[in-house]
């Protein structure tokens, strides 16, 4: 009988109890070893056999990298914290809403009871979903290693499809987010409803002060090959009157910054697409209108 | 490795690379939960970790070490019928049954943190257990009555 | 269900035994919605046979003609002294203890339509059933988005015997319809499926459900099936699709031919 129709290859498993025994693992053997939080992306590239490692390093059981904290005005949010368990977090859904926006649309239920908010990013899809809130909310990621610890913007962190600026040896242990006051939006499309990857996706986040836009920042998913922050268009709208025009004008920015774009998937030997590059850059476009709208017309922080 | 699975504690050996699905599947004979897809896009595979629903395909037998597993399986009380399932099955709750064990575990997970859910969380809830052939009303409707039935104290 | 009502006894009482189809003579195939009318008119040609010889022999017990047998809820009695009820088991026992044949056997022989080879057409069945949608769409010409947000089923399948089943029939296909028509596509290249995988393909998940009304049903009894009950099955799945592309046509004024509505599709038809 068929044992199983995509069985995994073999490897070594670990659960280590402190970030110094994944340091000393990920030193013995970094090349042939990875981490796992959630798994839900991870578990699917072993599968398909793309990725294989010969040892895998459970985070789930170290200390201390679970955690939602509000420390002195940041969030801080820990590195194997799934999704639901931030969607609950009631300082998350005070303070950085956008981020809930991008949660509650992502994947299943039962998927963000095991998907996190670091593997999403550092598995580095061109659609990760989580990605604009976090840019637009100004995210910082921090890495450890055996050198010690840094920090990264996130907007430095995407490199390429698939691909952060993570070094040899490093675990992400948290992301951190200034609060802020201000109105949020994020509007995220899909082929279907429910459990779908974007096909095109916007979070803004507007500080407006007697209707001007005293800060602005808009970010995208699923239009270029990462995703990406539209530092022309905010440019263009701070210290404007939050109109139509002016909002328009923005989108028409975002709209050029994402034209050349090729196709988002990550595999490129796959014929499939989800959408044309033709289509995602007219969405690009008007998601950026919708966002910029929302967000710098509402009167409370906006769902 | 050992761990606690509908309510007994259990040691086995088993290999790295086994997910908890095929685990439970062919190690203890509990077939309730299905290999639908295989990379979690379809929830027949839902099996409740610590209380939380998640798909059994996505992680590895080795992960739930000293955790709480429970599968359909688990439900019964005393060889009888827990509330949520006679709920499905009084109400059309399901027709070929496939995504049945998923659907009842997921509704199990979400009466216990949400005692009367609205329709829009039982929505929530249900997202990634995909039906084809109900339509998902009766599903809805067979979750409101299963939440009538907890809240009149019929266990299970 | 039927061979209860036949027989006067509870639902509870029948016991439907799997056979094997090596047994039996071959009933044909699965399909068309004729599970209803082969199999259940067969069962009750079975049950009026069956019942008669009841009638016959609960007539010598009660000392009564068979015209006044009467079973109710598995009870047997004479209409005449109602007072008087003897359990349907008894009644059985009886059938074996003068010899009377417990058993029957029910038949029907469904005519053979024909089909003409080229055009494909042709009286194919003894009867049909009709299935009918409204669709209400609400179209995002901008983002290229439909949403169905409801459908209202109607059927003309003879008597409905199981409106809770035939609801879940009707909704099953209108969801499946859905799909068919927003998010169901087969993508080929020189013969091989590219998304052959459940997040490639998608089928609609609950949150993509719209509103269903209740299904009106006309009861357009089928003289020659048990009961008049005909098919209802996946009666509904050939016109959702069909009504919400119409839907979408009188919204926007633009006719799709090709399923599914995919975005960019519909999005750059607006466009033009």
């Amino acid at each position: 009988m068929q044992d199983c129709s995509r069985p995994l290859a073999e490897f070594d498993y670990v659960a280590p109890r402190s970030l110094h025994e994944v340091f000393a693992l990920l030193q013995n053997s970094s090349a042939r070893a990875r981490v796992v939080a959630g798994g839900t992306d991870l578990m699917l590239e072993m599968k398909n056999r793309s990725v294989q490692p010969e040892i895998l390093i459970d985070l789930n059981r170290v200390s201390k990298l679970s955690f939602v904290e509000l420390d002195d005005h940041m969030l801080r949010i820990g590195a194997t914290t799934t999704l639901n368990e931030i969607k609950e977090s009631s300082a998350i859904q005070q303070r950085a809403p956008l981020l809930i926006d991008a949660i509650i649309r992502f994947a299943s239920h039962t998927i963000r009871n095991r998907a996190t908010v670091v593997g999403n990013l550092c598995n580095a899809s061109p659609a990760a979903d989580l990605a604009p809130s976090l840019l637009a909310l100004d995210a910082v990621v921090t890495l450890q290693g055996p050198t010690g610890e840094r920090t990264i913007p996130l907007d430095e962190f995407f490199v390429a499809p698939g691909c952060t600026a993570i070094q040899a040896n490093e675990v992400v242990t948290e992301i951190s987010i200034p609060c802020r006051d201000g109105n949020s939006a994020y509007l995220k499309l899909g082929r279907r409803k429910g459990l779908v990857i974007s096909v095109a996706a916007a979070a803004a986040f507007a500080v407006v002060t007697d209707g001007k836009i005293e800060d602005i920042r808009l970010a995208l998913c699923a239009v270029a090959p990462t995703p990406i922050r539209s530092r022309e268009a905010e440019e263009a709208l701070i210290g404007t009157i939050a109109d139509t025009e002016a909002i328009t004008n923005a989108a028409e920015l975002v709209r050029q910054q994402v034209q050349h774009a090729a196709d988002v998937r990550k595999s490129p030997d796959s014929g499939y697409k989800r959408a044309t590059p033709a289509y995602r850059v007219e969405m690009s476009y008007r998601l950026a209108k919708r966002v910029l709208t929302k967000a710098c017309n509402s009167n409370g922080v906006d769902r | 490795m050992k761990f606690i699975l509908n309510g007994c504690m259990v040691e086995r050996q088993v290999a790295n690379n086994v997910t908890l699905l095929d685990f439970l599947r062919r190690g203890f004979r509990l077939t309730a939960a299905k290999r639908g897809c295989d990379e979690g896009e379809c929830g027949t595979c839902t099996v409740l970790l610590d209380g939380k629903p998640v798909n059994a395909c996505l992680i590895l037998a080795v992960q739930v070490a000293d955790q709480e597993v429970t599968t359909l399986e688990g439900l019964n009380v005393n060889g009888e019928l827990g509330s949520t399932q006679q709920a499905f099955l009084d109400n059309n709750g399901y027709q070929c049954g496939f995504c049945t064990p998923g659907v009842i575990l997921a509704t199990e997970a979400l009466l216990k943190r949400i005692p009367f859910p609205t329709e829009a969380q039982i929505k929530e809830a249900l997202e990634g257990n995909l039906c084809r052939c109900t339509g998902y009303q009766q599903i809805i409707e067979s979750v409101q009555k299963a939440a009538t039935l907890r809240a009149s104290g019929t266990p299970g | 269900m039927m061979v209860a009502e036949i027989l006067g006894i509870p639902f509870d009482s029948v016991k439907v035994v799997n056979n094997d189809t090596s047994r039996i003579p071959d009933s044909g195939e699965t399909h068309a919605q004729r599970g209803t009318i082969i199999g259940g008119t067969a069962a009750v040609d079975a049950a009026l046979k069956l019942r008669r010889r009841l009638n016959t022999v609960a007539g010598e017990v009660l000392e009564c003609t068979e015209e006044n047998i009467s079973i109710e809820n598995g009870l047997v009695f004479d209409v005449t002294k109602p007072n008087y009820r003897m359990p349907f088991k008894d009644l059985a026992m009886q059938m074996y203890q003068c010899g009377a044949t417990p058993s029957e056997y029910g038949f029907i022989l469904a005519r053979r339509g024909h089909a003409d080879d080229n055009t494909g057409l042709g009286d194919v069945y003894e009867t049909y059933s009709f299935g009918c949608i409204i669709a209400e769409v609400e179209v995002d010409m901008e983002m290229g988005q439909v949403d169905v947000l409801k459908l209202f089923p109607g059927v003309a399948a003879g008597k409905i015997l199981q409106p809770e089943v035939v609801r879940g029939q009707i909704n099953g296909c209108c969801v499946l319809g859905l799909g068919y028509a927003l998010t169901e596509a087969v993508v080929r290249e020189k013969g091989k499926m590219l998304n052959g995988s459940l997040t490639d393909y998608l089928i609609p998940t609950i949150q993509d459900m719209p509103k269903i009304a209740d299904y009106v049903a006309v009861e357009d009894e089928y003289k020659y099936s048990g009961f008049g009950a005909k098919g209802v099955g996946e009666l509904c799945l050939i016109a959702t699709p069909l009504a919400i592309v119409n839907a979408v046509y009188d919204a926007t004024g633009v006719r799709f031919h090709e399923l599914p509505l995919r975005r960019e599709d519909v999005f750059f038809s607006f466009q033009e």
